[in-house]
């Protein structure tokens, strides 16, 4: 039978159930700025009835728990989402180096620096026949090399940059697995329950976001609230056990490529997507690629130029070989020309006012490498410097449209998760009044009792 | 069901769509001050390359420039010097008429004798000469003096090589006249005049049109009697085929374009009257022989065909088209005769190969679009056709091939003063008049070159421009465009950063109390 006292427990119950939904919108509110924060809400239900001969009596509110707010689906989508973007960055990144080692659309110093070249041949097959033009066109050979090496450094050293932070990274991952783990551990526990359990499922979110961004990652959570985090195929976290990553340098043709392995078993581990993948790609392709590019066209250079210098005659002899080396880095001049420019040949006959040589070395840019229609010498470079172009605009591109549809999912996420000021502050009057009216409750059963004293 | 708006979803969207106008502005503000509308490698692909091959053929082009100023130095000092001997001959002949005449007597010729020993002096200074230290008559020997001086004898000290310029992207030209073709150095020759190039084709390459000199680029406009203006932009065209093609198009076929009657250049058909100019300072209907106008239905182009090779099938000469198969012609030399029957032949190739295998001691060479035969004997020979077909004048080779003796005639005639002979020295007027149509023909040779460098320097010039505005065209923004846009940008940030803080203003928190 129902009493003043059962009625007192019910509204105990209520005042109970408001003030924790009270502490609730106070943690919301504090955390409105919290990265990663989902917006949490007290579940409350009825509490059972007491059945009576007449019916059932309600006995007022239990709070059942507290739950985060969140979209699993939203939060992987917008994982795998950046971990697109990264690996556009890093590449997008790695090719502005790249361009800045180019020179600019106003300043292509190769391009220069190879007209200078055929600008010196062409005056040295102007008349007069001036032995003086012969350094002109050493000069003019030397910076033509020393740009082609500057250049060739330059994208060495943005390849050894690239790796000591793909290494760096590697560290990075490696910690930031290790936490997941620790996580998982600490809910393992069940030492956690409730806010601080939430709590700590966010900061996991948080923690694999920022593992996202190293390389897609599929996250799958299991009943005993800890998940297990699966990269490139390979089950990196599980519960608290954590798999790590090395870097470990792999022979392949034409030199060594950083891998990524498992520690220990060394398993490869192939990112499709992400800014190790990023970096990775950037090394393998894209700067590689500017190299092999810059050292086929120094090879192109030589041969051709070597093939004509060679026909030539001077006082001195038979023509020599005009370059050395086959590469970027290899390049030189000849080192009998550099002691005795003298040698420069001007003509098959060694006559000194017979320039048919020099006609043809200084026409060599403009003329088609492979018979009629096919691409010079400058075409050559210049496809290098379009295929850069052309790469830097697609990865522009990418990481712009990227950016937003990042920007994209995360508001759908934060729509979801996020806090929202307007709302707890609703909640806050709702919360008040349903504090107020459980007080008023109890003053009124107060009330009652003080009546019933005083019959 | 609309979507709920919590603050981090508001701040998300806020701070995105901020960024994007920021960065709009920062792109449109990059273009203003730079003025360029390219400015990184993936603002534009495509431009990129344009503009480095642009840039490219403007240094490439001024290289040509200044290859050209070089050639010109060398041609006006080569003409200088064989004006010179011209006037060095005409002396020579009036000292040898006046020495001649009953007016003449030993003393008189005593002391013309000095006066051409004077002359043999002048002419190998002038056949010295130098340009910034290159002797320019040595061939391809420009450090050793090409004329010495020996008693009476001179010795060329020189070769016969040729020297070339690059003044175009297909074109040199030669810049010197090697002594020895004024050595007769045990040579004969005769020069031909008829043009043998090839009738025009559709497939020529406009950059081989006018014996190789190429052509201008760029565009033209046609007006016809029904008052219509038709622009012809020929900007990209290779071929005559493009042109013609071009031409239908840009008129919509009110203006035919074929080839002329004589196959050696081009026609236009329509109302007349027509009138064909160029644009601006172009060149392009003046370089195709298409430039006037007429009060008929038709214009006429003149010759622009390209360089004959030894490859030329003589089926594709005009001139011989209607005359062929060729016939016999006859060579005579040191009494010796020579019948060749040419009725086999069917390119200039097959022409070369039959005289050079016939007559000994005959080269015989393309010059420009003339052929050339150069004996390797002083003694003169002659050219005629031996049946009824005048095959030697088709050719333009019927005549007499003369040696080039330059000193040896001016020391002919000093020997023939001292010896006080009035007969010897009669006989040499005839020598010296040759030989001075001799020098004449090479300063017309020059005259040629010389104006071929003038036209390819305009051309060079105006190419120059044309190079400029494509790159202006890719490269330089458009500053109206610019400005509008950067405005526009610039509103746009600042519409969203005013939203951005209007937003933030409220709240419900404001209105609890």
């Amino acid at each position: 039978m129902s009493s003043l006292i059962s009625i007192m427990d019910t509204s105990l119950a209520a005042l109970f159930s408001a003030r924790v939904s009270m502490q609730t919108v106070g943690h919301n509110i504090a955390n409105v700025n919290t990265p990663g924060f989902s917006r949490q809400e007290v579940v409350q239900a009825a509490r059972r009835p007491v059945r009576f001969t007449y019916g059932s009596i309600g006995r007022g509110v239990e709070v059942l728990g507290i739950r985060r707010l969140t979209d699993q689906f939203l939060l992987a989508n917008r994982r795998v989402q950046s971990s697109s973007l990264a690996s556009y960055s890093e590449v997008d990144s790695a090719l502005r180096e790249v361009e800045a080692i180019f020179g600019s659309v106003e300043n292509d110093h190769l391009g220069e620096t190879l007209n200078a070249f055929f600008g010196a041949w062409n005056e040295l097959a102007s008349p007069p026949a001036d032995p003086a033009q012969k350094f002109s066109v050493l000069s003019a050979a030397e910076n033509l090399i020393a740009d082609f090496r500057a250049m060739d450094d330059s994208l060495n050293d943005l390849q050894r940059s690239l790796q000591a932070s793909l290494e760096d990274e590697v560290d990075v991952l490696n910690h930031l697995l290790d936490q997941v783990a620790h996580l998982n551990g600490q809910l393992l526990s069940g030492s956690s329950v409730g806010t601080a359990a939430n709590d700590l499922m966010d900061q996991r979110d948080l923690l694999l976001d920022e593992i996202a961004t190293m390389g897609r990652i599929q996250v799958v959570e299991r009943e005993d609230q800890t998940v297990d985090v699966i990269m490139g195929g390979r089950t990196m976290v599980t519960r608290d056990h954590v798999t790590k990553l090395e870097t470990v340098w792999q022979e392949r043709p034409g030199g060594h490529r950083l891998a990524l392995m498992t520690m220990g078993h060394r398993i490869e581990v192939s990112l499709d997507e992400g800014k190790l993948q990023g970096m990775v790609a950037s090394l393998d392709e894209h700067v590689q690629k500017a190299r092999d590019q810059l050292d086929g066209l120094a090879r192109m250079l030589a041969d051709r130029v070597n093939a004509l210098h060679v026909q030539g005659r001077t006082e001195w002899g038979s023509g020599l070989i005009f370059f050395t080396g086959d590469s970027a880095a290899s390049l030189a001049i000849n080192p009998a020309i550099v002691d005795n420019p003298d040698l420069i040949a001007t003509s098959r006959s060694g006559v000194e006012g017979d320039n048919d040589l020099a006609l043809e070395i200084a026409r060599l840019p403009q003329e088609p490498l492979d018979g009629e229609g096919s691409l010079t010498l400058l075409d050559s470079y210049r496809t290098v410097l379009v295929d850069l172009a052309s790469q830097r605009n697609r990865f522009e591109f990418l990481v712009e449209s990227q950016q937003n549809v990042v920007a994209a999912a995360t508001a759908r996420l934060e729509s979801v998760r996020g806090v929202s000021l307007d709302e707890e502050g609703a909640r806050m009057l709702q919360y008040q009044h349903a504090y107020d009216a459980a007080a008023r409750v109890i003053t009124t059963v107060q009330e009652m009792y003080e009546t019933l004293i005083n019959m | 069901m609309s979507m709920r708006v919590s603050d981090n979803y508001l701040a998300s969207i806020l701070v995105s769509n901020t960024n994007r106008s920021l960065s709009r502005v920062v792109r449109w503000q990059q273009m203003a001050s730079s003025l360029r509308r390219v400015n990184s490698f993936a603002d534009d692909p495509i431009a990129v390359g344009a503009i480095n091959r642009y840039r490219g053929m403007i240094e490439t082009n001024a290289q040509y420039l200044r290859n050209s100023e070089r050639a010109s130095t060398f041609l006006t000092a080569t003409d200088a010097a064989l004006i010179g001997v011209g006037d060095i001959l005409t002396e020579a002949r009036l000292i040898a008429m006046r020495e001649s005449s009953a007016l003449a007597s030993p003393t008189t010729q005593e002391q013309a004798a000095g006066e051409v020993d004077s002359l043999i002096n002048q002419l190998m200074d002038r056949l010295n000469a130098t340009v910034e230290g290159d002797y320019i008559f040595g061939g391809h020997r420009t450090s050793t003096i090409p004329f010495q001086r020996q008693g009476d004898i001179i010795y060329y000290q020189g070769d016969t090589g040729v020297r070339e310029v690059q003044i175009g992207p297909q074109a040199t030209l030669p810049v010197n006249i090697a002594g020895s073709a004024f050595m007769g150095a045990g040579s004969s020759t005769l020069t031909g005049n008829v043009d043998l190039a090839p009738s025009l084709q559709t497939d020529d390459l406009l950059s081989d049109l006018n014996l190789g000199s190429g052509w201008d680029e760029g565009a033209f406009t046609i007006v016809d009697g029904s008052g219509m203006t038709f622009d012809v932009d020929l900007t990209g065209a290779t071929t005559v085929a493009d042109v013609i093609a071009r031409i239908d198009t840009a008129t919509a076929g009110a203006v035919v374009a074929s080839f002329n009657p004589s196959e050696n250049g081009l026609q236009l058909t329509g109302t007349g009257p027509l009138t064909v100019s160029d644009v601006d300072d172009g060149r392009t209907a003046q370089s195709l022989g298409l430039i006037g106008s007429t009060s008929g239905d038709l214009i006429i182009g003149g010759d622009i065909r390209v360089a004959p090779t030894w490859n030329t099938p003589l089926a594709d000469i005009p001139s011989l088209h209607d005359s062929l198969p060729l016939g016999q012609i006859h060579i005579e030399q040191a009494g010796t005769g020579y019948d060749i029957h040419l009725f086999a032949t069917a390119t200039l190739g097959d022409i070369q190969n039959l005289l050079q295998t016939v007559v000994p001691g005959m080269e015989v060479t393309l010059q420009g679009g003339v052929l050339a035969l150069v004996s390797s004997s002083t003694e003169p020979f002659t050219v005629t056709s031996s049946d009824a077909s005048s095959t030697a004048s088709l050719l333009g080779i019927d005549g007499t091939g003369t040696p080039s003796r330059l000193f040896g005639v001016l020391a002919d005639l000093k020997a023939a003063l001292e010896d006080h002979d009035p007969d010897a020295i009669r006989s040499r007027l005839s020598e010296l008049e040759s030989v001075r149509k001799m020098v004449l023909a090479q300063t017309i040779r020059l005259g040629g070159w010389e104006n071929r460098l003038e036209w390819m320097t305009d051309l060079l010039r105006q190419r120059d421009e044309n190079l400029r505005a494509s790159l202006s065209q890719e490269w330089d923004a458009d500053v109206a465009q610019v400005a509008t846009e950067l405005s526009k940008a610039q509103s746009a940030y600042e519409a969203s950063l005013l939203v951005t803080s209007r937003l933030f203003e409220v709240n419900l928190m404001d209105y609890l109390r």
